[in-house]
């Protein structure tokens, strides 16, 4: 299965995301949040940063992610290639996610993302146990 | 774009999202239509547009949104839809809904990511021929002043201090800093500064990301652009605005908040949701996730907002210093540069309105719309208080502008306020297949459009292929009543993230 695909949308960016896992497919949508601005391939290796959200729903820990990427991309200019090691686990009530991002400091890629938005959010398994993830971007 | 053809008179319409029916549109005027309060609805959706823009409204989201809208509590009169409207997230992106102060809401979606995303307007005395044999030159001090692309970083470093003194002054900050002066002040909606800013509310991720970005105008269709007036409509009108001639010199300054307020719409987005998880279980719409006017998070928000609208205002009064500065130094010192007006596209304001027949306040959401003021009201800058209050609204890259005037037909009808833009009809990925970034430069080449871009990919994304047709919604809010047309103006120059 593909990673992760750009979409069509009128003002903003969205992409689709899958994985086997529910990990996979959060590590994925990282990357499809990046393609938005330039194919993730394509960045350097050099940087990396820990990231750790909770959230207490699911949809809420996917969008925490994004934004903490997005947060990272507008005051570090840092851009990752990948997220390695994530993980999503229960606890308290509440998920918790933590991975590396690793990928590209002070990048010179220039592009937008200034948002993540629930639009049209999807965040869910199929009834293939594989599982969907769709986000829009403000950009 | 869908191949249905809608006719306006009774029949029901489905869009390709919900799959659902939605409830009918009808045509009221000429350029009115509206969509009766059905099921959850608390009161009908009034668009304004026309028989060719309403096609294009109809293949997207926004009438879903609007009918959304007009389920929220405490909404007052109507949900309304401008003629430039396309979908949002929650709230369509050319919208106006006003609430009721004890029994409403306030909505960061009904504002939008960048808070005080807006337009400021520039009148010099320079004319076209004075300023083309240098254009390229012009263009290219413009690009270095003003910073424009997603990581430009701005030359001043803000502290805590700094951020804390600019939500609560705005433009003034800078003009105590020696940007600018008090008469740009004058000439700006709620003179640069609005007044129930609490730095207190900043989050502290907005701070970071804001620290870096004051006075620089960020990409996407953010722009700086020089433009000559092509055609004046209402030479009194102009006259009193500073526009005085066809040819005449002008600019406009179109950015916002940059990340210091998408982080502080974000950041209570997901507050507001987890201090109601009720609320947000229901909603329609993750998007439309709201506070009750008079809850805490409600008052903390609009602390927040209105420092997110003061770092806006702030922001484009340092460009328009800056670009004052260019032309003073590339032409000379003769050369004037003054303030036209500076107009919010997302914001929510307090004002006035006549609700069923009585004056009442209410807190009135703008998302992609603009304020439009009449002759007489008192928030109308004096100069300008016998016409009206200047509407600016730039069309896409490369494609007219317009300044437009304020009405009393808009206070009747919506809420004082008229289109911001020209609207996208295509998404970022249509636009980049269908239209190479060197076709398009070519293209405003040959309209005798110089352009700086930071990148290609913006070029292509922002072709004017990719939006509505700005002149056929400066007619519908001519045509409407609810802004008139003043003058229209054509770029000459165009730099740009």
């Amino acid at each position: 299965m593909q990673p992760y695909e750009l979409l069509d949308h009128t003002a903003d960016a969205k992409f689709r995301a899958y994985g086997q896992t529910r990990e996979e497919a959060f590590a994925n949508a990282v990357r499809g949040m990046v393609a938005i601005v330039t194919p993730p391939e394509e960045l350097g290796d050099g940087a990396a940063y820990h990231v750790s959200v909770r959230a207490a729903k699911l949809e809420s820990l996917l969008f925490d992610l994004l934004d903490e990427t997005l947060f990272l991309y507008d005051t570090e200019r840092f851009l990752p290639n990948r997220a390695e090691a994530l993980t999503i686990v229960e606890r308290d009530g509440k998920f918790v996610l933590d991975a590396t991002l690793r990928g590209e400091a002070r990048t010179k890629v220039s592009g937008n993302l200034k948002a993540v938005t629930y639009s049209d959010m999807i965040c869910a398994q199929q009834s293939d146990g594989t599982w969907l993830i769709q986000v829009v971007i403000d950009i | 774009m869908s191949n249905e053809e809608p006719e306006f008179q009774g029949d029901e319409l489905r869009t390709r999202y919900s799959g659902m029916p939605l409830p009918r549109v009808e045509k009221e005027g000429k350029n009115l239509f509206t969509v009766k309060a059905t099921g959850k609805m608390l009161v009908p959706v009034k668009i304004f547009s026309n028989d060719t823009l309403i096609k294009q409204l109809l293949t997207d989201d926004s009438l879903r949104q609007a009918c959304n809208v007009a389920a929220l509590p405490g909404i007052v009169g109507a949900s309304i839809v401008m003629p430039d409207a396309h979908q949002g997230y929650g709230f369509c992106i050319g919208g106006v809904a006003a609430f009721d102060p004890d029994c409403g809401i306030i909505s960061p979606g009904g504002i939008g990511f960048d808070i005080n995303c807006g337009v400021r307007m520039l009148a010099t005395n320079l004319t076209r021929e004075d300023i083309l044999p240098r254009i390229k030159e012009l263009v290219g001090m413009l690009y270095q002043a003003c910073p424009v692309g997603t990581g430009e970083e701005s030359r001043v470093r803000l502290t805590d201090e700094d951020i804390n003194s600019i939500a609560v002054n705005g433009a003034k900050w800078a003009v105590e800093k020696g940007y600018g002066s008090e008469d740009d002040l004058e000439h700006c909606e709620a003179l640069g500064c609005l007044p129930e800013a609490d730095p207190a509310m900043i989050t502290q991720r907005a701070r970071t990301r804001g620290r870096g970005q004051i006075g620089t105008v960020g990409a996407g269709n953010h722009f700086v652009e020089v433009q000559t007036v092509d055609e004046i409509y209402r030479p009194d009108v102009a006259s009193a605005f500073g526009i005085t001639r066809p040819g005449q010199v002008v600019i406009m300054i179109h950015c916002g908040s940059r990340g210091f307020g998408h982080q502080i719409c974000t950041d209570y987005i997901r507050s507001m949701e987890e201090a109601q998880p009720e609320l947000t279980r229901n909603l329609a719409d993750h998007n439309l996730i709201h506070a009750p006017l008079g809850h805490e998070l409600a008052t903390k928000y609009w602390g927040a907002m209105n420092a997110a609208a003061n770092f806006a205002f702030c922001n484009r009064h340092i460009l328009a210093h800056n670009v004052r500065d260019v032309f003073r130094k590339l032409f000379g010192d003769h050369v004037t540069v003054k303030t036209v007006y500076d107009v919010c596209h997302n914001i929510a304001k307090r004002e006035t309105h006549t609700v069923e027949g009585a004056q009442k306040m209410v807190l009135v959401h703008r998302k992609g719309a603009t304020r439009a003021f009449p002759p007489g009201h008192a928030e109308v800058p004096l100069a300008y208080r016998a016409v009206g209050q200047p509407v600016i609204i730039p069309g896409s890259m490369g494609t007219a502008s317009y300044v437009l005037v304020g009405t009393e037909t808009a206070m009747r009808e919506s809420f004082g306020s008229t289109a911001h833009g020209a609207g996208r009809t295509m998404s970022r990925l249509r636009a980049k297949r269908d239209y190479p970034a060197d076709v398009v430069k070519a293209d405003l080449d040959r309209k005798g459009v110089t352009i700086k871009a930071a990148s290609l990919k913006g070029i292509s994304e922002e072709a004017p292929g990719a939006y509505k047709d700005v002149d056929e919604v400066i007619n519908v809010s001519d045509d409407a009543g609810i802004a008139k047309r003043v003058a229209r103006m054509v770029p000459i120059g165009v730099i740009k993230g």
